[in-house]
């Protein structure tokens, strides 16, 4: 998908570990692993907004659009 | 919730019920054929308690052989759709009702019905053409009967089956949504 996650570069830049997260945005570890290995289909504006607060960052910088060849 | 669960397990209980008669009646029906084609005759009398085909046996052991072919693979294929049915009560959850299986088994059932269908109306009008012949044959509407109720099931589970295929697409897509 040309959408990338960038969660785990975030993740590393903040130090948090991945259940330390799932703690503070209220995403059960599956989820928060769905996202971060990029098998999600639709990110809700609502798990957006918690994962900016808790990694203090901007949607930018967990999302990422890259051209494909189709 | 609760009643939807009782009205399933009583329709698996109804299902288990016909796919035993069915098979039971296939069982009978092909035994019955193969006992009268090759072991006695007069099994063609006494084919089932109210089926007499010795008129057919004697007009013709093809034809014989024919409509006892049809009877027998329509009940068997009945018996297989009933059993098709058990497997969906098996595999559905109502939970998370549209799987792959469950998408498998519709599918399957709508190709089972429409065979069932176009047997029963091959059956239904051999069975014409014979008694047009002269040959004096036993109330076949009994056996061959619903065809065109199976066809009209065969196209309602097809569109069920792509409305299905299209609920597994948007529950995997909310399965996946974070």
């Amino acid at each position: 998908m040309p959408i990338i996650v960038n969660l785990d570069v975030m993740m590393a830049r903040r130090k948090i570990s991945l259940n330390e997260l799932s703690e503070k945005v209220d995403l059960t570890l599956s989820n928060l692993s769905i996202l971060k290995t990029g098998k999600a289909k639709a990110i809700r504006f609502s798990t957006l907004e918690s994962l900016c607060k808790a990694l203090d960052c901007q949607p930018g910088d967990l999302l990422e659009f890259q051209k494909t060849e189709e | 919730m609760e009643k939807t669960k009782q009205i399933l397990k009583i329709l698996n209980v109804v299902s288990w019920i016909l796919f035993v008669l069915l098979s039971i009646q296939a069982g009978a029906f092909l035994f019955n054929a193969f006992f009268s084609l090759a072991i006695n005759p007069v099994g063609a009398k006494y084919f089932q308690r109210d089926i007499d085909l010795s008129n057919l046996y004697a007009f013709s052991t093809w034809s014989f052989f024919a409509e006892t072919l049809m009877m027998v693979l329509v009940a068997a294929i009945k018996a297989y759709l009933f059993y098709l049915i058990i497997l969906i009560f098996k595999t559905l959850n109502m939970v998370k009702p549209f799987s792959t299986d469950v998408e498998r088994f519709i599918f399957k059932m709508s190709y089972v019905a429409l065979l069932i269908g176009v047997l029963s109306l091959l059956g239904i009008r051999y069975s014409e053409r014979l008694i047009q012949q002269g040959v004096k044959l036993p109330e076949m509407y009994k056996y061959f009967g619903g065809g065109d109720v199976f066809l009209m099931m065969a196209a309602i589970l097809f569109v069920i089956a792509q409305v299905f295929k299209r609920g597994i697409e948007i529950q995997s897509e909310n399965d996946l949504t974070v």
